[in-house]
């Protein structure tokens, strides 16, 4: 039996909502620590790592492991129902061949149970190397956000560099070109809230390029939190994380494009 | 087994034009997979000919282009726009698709394309349907884009496109096999190469090599199903495939399950390939043909062939001359053989006598005026509808003319002569008036009376007359053009022989009254060897104004960017087609011509023949690209008339 309640089912949803348009479809593994997924977009090009440890639920159960295939446009389409600020329960049988979906609304009074077929996924798990590295950039999530979607009405392809200047990000397209910097916040500036400030832990230059549509897929995810860390590498993956509050992160990671011969 | 071997092979066979080349690279490759993946032999054979299912299943891919590039864009992250560009300017989406290997790095390799996985992707592809097909689709084959290395999308475009352009047909393949056959025998335990044949010399080699390619042959045709002939192959050998692989209304007694997609054929009847005929210009090369031979004239019905299956539990079967199931095209048809069964309990009327079980029968449907009790122009059977026919619905009546007699209470009859063949029809079966009946024939050799017959013929509304030998060589040779039928068609006797079925190339815009549709076609046949189109004849006359009106809307929805590279011919048009529509015309005669590309090579070293004053005849829409008249037809018509003069 697999047991949990999430107090901000809203939380839940938005997290199925910054998946669902990269995978159509996963393994939620749910262990006696928590739950994870991981899954890769159907190009190979971009994946996708969620983990919620159980100490961020209200209650969680695990008797034995248990994974559930899902569907992650199905999912939405239940998770729609949820009111915003009702608290959810997931529940299953080990070898069942759906998942149950509580919704309770905050005053108790609304009740809703939705079941959800499960599905046979065949997935192998990718392990993710931990790897150091060159520039790792903290920034509020909503200025990300707003960069990608300013940038890709310009070009396709986003040039991250980031230096001891600062973060930059450059775009070229048939209209022309342009780019966005991000300076380091001053430290002097600190007045003991460290969101809406810029950090950039720098051990050497760095720059690659990436597809603006997967980032702008990624920064669906603003709403999660109100910071992300972007971590650059040469010829690496870049990886964005989102993380929540005691509930655990959820990590993007992208490959990145090869320069142009030409 | 990796997918590559495969496109490795195919690369190969696209840089050889000879034939035998051909044969001998793709003997290797089966030869390598009955060594070590016997199993895996049915999709090979099945990818080589670019088919994913049996014909008679209705099951094919041709994916539009729009879907492949959008899967494409998906796969590499390009615009649209620029792979369109370069598809305007390579005029291959294949080549496109190799040249796209994108600047898009990956997370992690996908797993490489195996022949299997390849295989099962394309038929999924074939089976998405609904409303989410074209996303379902776009998915499908951007999980093989992504996964493709070297020239695999090229071929996997291919695929998808239903063209393959290796040079390479069904009969290339059967060869191929029967000569991996030769070398390396299937089903031999342990199973390793035969050394001993290594003793015998390259003449009796061929020999063995010709004599498995016939039985492989022999076992396609009666059992047009790769799914049923190969793994049996596989597993019995070559030596015990006939046994295995014959003629039957119920494929459910052969109990192999395929393994490949899980679909199931059981309980379907298999159609056979039908048994075609020569065409022959007049009486006298007739009785020049059949000198010393018994033979019968019959009325040739100008309708459509139909193969009629009669299975044991009560289901029948029809299927059209391409081998493809018509059965829901004629319910009505189907209903008075059924009605048929329930009646012979009774002991009623009926056209089948009440100790038949099972029968395949080869006939002609034609449209019937069962008021005025008689037979309709062809034009009126076309007027039905091809799917989802209603009995109730019926306007055009249908009555069958039975000529043919393939197999009884689970016997075969393909090899018994005509006469046997015939008579065992007549025995079996009773004729009903505006329903069922069977050919009319007459045995006779004087040419007065086959003048007689032929006229009598055209008077009752038939194409022509068929010509057959009785008993001597008079066996059913499914899918051969043999010379044991010969057919006399009305049209035959002035001008050139037999029309022909030409595939619609291009058209030139009209002029003056034609202005707004499409003045001018070029048309041309099927060469089968290259794989190709060669173009035979500018048609301009044949039409009526309303036909042009309403041809220019059938082809507007063929019309393609680029003339396709599979198009030989040294007219230019302003707009292509894409292969896929037959018309039949006719024409006065055939020449030597600068500009038509027919049979280019063999009757001159650069100039092609090309057909002087053709005319429409009328559209051809049961015949596919395929059966169009072939470049060999045209050739040999070719010579038949220099023969004349």
């Amino acid at each position: 039996m697999f047991e949990c309640t999430l107090i901000q089912g809203e939380l839940f949803r938005k997290l199925i909502v910054s998946i669902q348009d990269l995978v159509q479809d996963g393994n939620f593994m749910c262990d006696s620590n928590g739950i994870s997924l991981q899954g890769m977009d159907s190009s190979h090009v971009a994946l996708v790592a969620m983990a919620l440890k159980k100490e961020g639920f209200a209650d969680y159960r695990c008797d034995r492991d248990v994974t559930l295939g899902i569907n992650f446009a199905n999912l939405g389409k239940i998770l729609k129902c949820m009111g915003s600020k009702d608290r959810l329960s997931i529940r299953a049988q080990e070898e069942g061949d759906s998942a149950l979906f509580v919704f309770e609304s905050e005053d108790s009074n609304r009740m809703s149970n939705f079941e959800l077929k499960l599905m046979q996924i065949d997935q192998e798990q990718l392990g993710v190397p931990e790897t150091q590295y060159k520039a790792v950039i903290r920034m509020p999530s909503s200025e990300l956000q707003r960069i990608c979607k300013d940038l890709s009405a310009i070009g396709d392809t986003v040039s991250i560099s980031a230096t001891k200047e600062g973060i930059k990000f450059s775009v070229g397209g048939d209209i022309g070109s342009g780019d966005m910097t991000l300076r380091q916040s001053d430290s002097g500036e600190v007045d003991g809230d460290d969101s809406e400030k810029i950090m950039i832990e720098l051990e050497e230059p760095v720059q690659q390029n990436f597809a603006l549509r997967y980032l702008n897929n990624f920064t669906k995810a603003s709403s999660l939190s109100s910071m992300v860390t972007l971590s650059l590498g040469t010829d690496m993956p870049l990886v964005i994380e989102y993380k929540m509050d005691n509930l655990g992160y959820i990590r993007y990671y992208l490959a990145p494009k090869i320069d142009d011969e030409a | 087994m990796p997918y590559l071997v495969v496109a490795r092979v195919f690369e190969k066979l696209a840089k050889t034009t000879k034939r035998l080349e051909k044969i001998d690279i793709m003997a290797c490759l089966f030869r390598s997979v009955i060594l070590l993946r016997p199993t895996e032999l049915l999709a090979v054979v099945y990818l080589c000919c670019n088919q994913i299912a049996p014909p008679y299943v209705g099951l094919e891919l041709g994916v539009g282009d729009q879907v492949i590039m959008k899967s494409l864009g998906e796969s590499t992250g390009r615009s649209l726009n620029d792979i369109k560009s370069d598809f305007t300017k390579a005029g291959d989406l294949g080549v496109v698709a190799v040249a796209s290997r994108s600047r898009q790095c990956t997370i992690f390799a996908p797993r490489m394309l195996t022949v299997q996985s390849v295989f099962s992707t394309l038929i999924s592809v074939a089976n998405s349907e609904g409303k989410q097909s074209m996303t379902q689709k776009v998915r499908l084959i951007q999980s093989l884009f992504v996964a493709s290395r070297e020239t695999e999308a090229k071929f996997i475009v291919r695929h998808l496109q239903g063209k393959l352009r290796i040079g390479v047909n069904e009969q290339t393949v059967l060869a191929a096999l029967g000569r991996a056959c030769a070398f390396t025998p299937p089903a031999k335990v342990p199973p390793v190469v035969d050394m001993s044949k290594e003793l015998m010399n390259s003449e009796q080699m061929e020999e063995l090599e010709c004599h498995n390619t016939a039985l492989i042959k022999k076992a396609v045709c009666e059992l047009p199903n790769y799914e049923l002939v190969i793994p049996a192959l596989v597993r019995y050998g070559i030596d015990h495939l006939n046994e295995h692989c014959h003629i039957s209304p119920e494929c459910n007694t052969i109990v192999y399950v395929c393994v490949l997609c899980k679909m199931i054929y059981f309980k379907q009847g298999v159609p056979i390939k039908v048994m075609l005929a020569k065409p022959t210009k007049g009486i006298a090369e007739i009785l020049e043909r059949f000198k010393s031979m018994k033979f019968t004239l019959e009325f040739k019905y100008d309708g459509e062939r139909a193969q009629i299956h009669i299975l044991s539990d009560g289901t029948v079967k029809i299927f059209s001359r391409n081998a493809e199931n018509a059965t829901a095209k004629f319910p009505d048809l189907v209903n008075s053989i059924r009605k048929v069964k329930c009646n012979c309990k009774k002991k009623k009327k009926s056209h089948l006598k009440p100790d038949i079980t099972s029968a395949i029968i080869d006939s002609e449907v034609v449209a019937y005026d069962r008021k005025e009790h008689k037979i309709l122009p062809f034009q009126q059977l076309t007027t039905r509808k091809r799917k989802d026919v209603n009995e109730a619905d019926v306007t055009v009546q249908v009555c069958v003319y039975a000529f043919d007699l393939l197999f009884i209470n689970g016997q075969s009859l393909l090899s018994e002569p005509f006469e046997v063949r015939r008579s065992k029809m007549h025995q079996a079966f009773e004729p009903k008036q505006g329903e069922f009946a069977f050919a009319h024939y007459k045995d006779t050799t004087d040419p007065e009376e086959i003048q007689q017959f032929l006229d009598l013929a055209v008077e009752a509304c038939c194409e022509g007359i068929m010509v057959k030998t009785l008993d001597i060589d008079a066996t059913y040779e499914p899918a051969k053009r043999s010379r044991k039928w010969l057919k006399c068609k009305k049209d035959y006797l002035d001008g050139v022989g037999d029309t022909l079925d030409l595939v619609v190339m291009g058209a030139f815009h009209g002029t003056g009254k034609r202005t707004g549709t499409y003045g001018t076609y070029l048309l041309g046949c099927c060469n089968s060897e290259n794989d190709n189109f060669q173009s035979l004849c500018k048609c301009a006359t044949g039409f009526s104004d309303e036909q042009l009106k309403e041809l220019t809307d059938v082809m507007k929805n063929h019309v393609v960017g680029k003339k396709p590279s599979e198009y030989e011919t040294h007219m230019d048009c302003p707009i292509w087609f894409e292969p896929k529509i037959v018309w039949e015309i006719k024409c006065a005669d055939l020449t030597i011509s600068p500009v038509h590309c027919g049979g280019v090579g063999v009757v001159h070293e650069s100039k092609g023949i090309g057909l002087r004053f053709p005319r429409l005849v009328r559209k051809r829409d049961d015949k596919s690209v395929d059966d169009a008249t072939s470049t060999d037809q045209v050739i040999e018509m070719f010579q038949n008339q220099k023969h004349m003069q």
